[in-house]
């Protein structure tokens, strides 16, 4: 089963979660990792835990911030373990991809990331088609 | 065919439109709505939540009682969309192709008895369902598709 991990500085993946959730029922193959909640953290321990874990399973990782130092730790270890690695952690990304599972996983990224990234407007900018749909 | 016809007030919002639509694997959705086929606006925003590849058509229930009559949504799985009962009971008296319906989210108004989380009915639509339910319609309590199934008939044994 393919499964999702949701991982942000403090608690943005558990309220996206919750998001997704209220949306679509409960998602059971839906993790997340909420980065310095508590004051001794060790991301990497954390990070490589969850990783070792979910070994026999196809693995996306969803993180907050290019750049972030949540991000920096998954790139880091995309040498060593397997999994797809994807940032911008957003509600639309979200729905897209749990979505999409019965594209493969590389298509499904392809998919929600494309939808993401029109989805993020101005809405003063938006325009709708003037044309109706019909039977 | 008409793969479901569901009862909700916010019509096509976030969860009907990406829980819902993914789970039935329609092609398109029929919005049976008098106010909203008429409300260029309503339309406009609602087109927002759309899913890819799928139709999305706007009717009125008289309307949309011709349309599924004329066989004309035959060829396409339609997901149906009203916002009330009494909506949805016009829809399935006037047509043979309504054998499942949803109740997902019925707004609360005076004289209403909230029977099962977010859907408030009166005694007149408590009777309607019960009706249609008798005519071997499927009326089942859901929100999102894994949800388990609650028939209406056993909320509203000793009501109505």
């Amino acid at each position: 089963m393919r499964e999702y991990l949701l991982a942000s500085h403090s608690n943005m993946a558990r309220g996206v979660k919750d998001s997704l959730e209220l949306i679509m029922g409960k998602q059971e193959n839906v993790y997340t990792l909420c980065a310095y909640v508590q004051s001794d953290y060790d991301l990497e321990s954390e990070i490589i835990n969850f990783l070792k874990a979910h070994a026999s399973s196809e693995l996306i990782v969803i993180t907050d911030l290019l750049g972030g130092s949540v991000n920096n730790e998954f790139l880091k270890l995309q040498p060593t373990f397997d999994y797809y690695l994807v940032t911008g952690l957003n509600l639309t990304l979200v729905l897209e991809l749990v979505n999409s599972s019965n594209l493969s996983a590389k298509e499904a990224i392809d998919k929600a990331v494309l939808s993401a990234r029109k989805a993020l407007l101005n809405c003063a900018e938006l325009t709708v088609s003037k044309s109706e749909d019909e039977f | 065919m008409i793969k479901l016809m569901r009862i909700d007030y916010r019509l096509l919002h976030g969860q009907v439109a990406f829980a819902w639509t993914n789970f039935l694997g329609v092609n398109a959705i029929l919005i049976a709505n008098d106010k909203v086929a008429h409300s260029n606006f309503r339309k406009k925003t609602l087109s927002l939540a759309k899913p890819s590849g799928v139709k999305l058509i706007f009717k009125t229930v008289a309307e949309s009682v011709q349309a599924i009559n004329s066989g004309v949504t035959d060829k396409y799985k339609v997901f149906v969309i009203v916002e009330t009962v009494k909506d949805a009971y016009e829809l399935v008296k006037n047509t043979e192709q309504i054998n499942d319906i949803n109740v997902g989210l019925v707004a609360s108004r005076p004289e209403t008895q909230e029977i099962a989380k977010s859907i408030y009915v009166t005694v007149e639509e408590i009777k309607q369902l019960v009706e249609v339910e008798k005519q071997g319609v499927n009326v089942i309590i859901k929100q999102a598709p894994n949800d388990g199934d609650v028939r209406f008939s056993s909320l509203v044994k000793d009501r109505g």
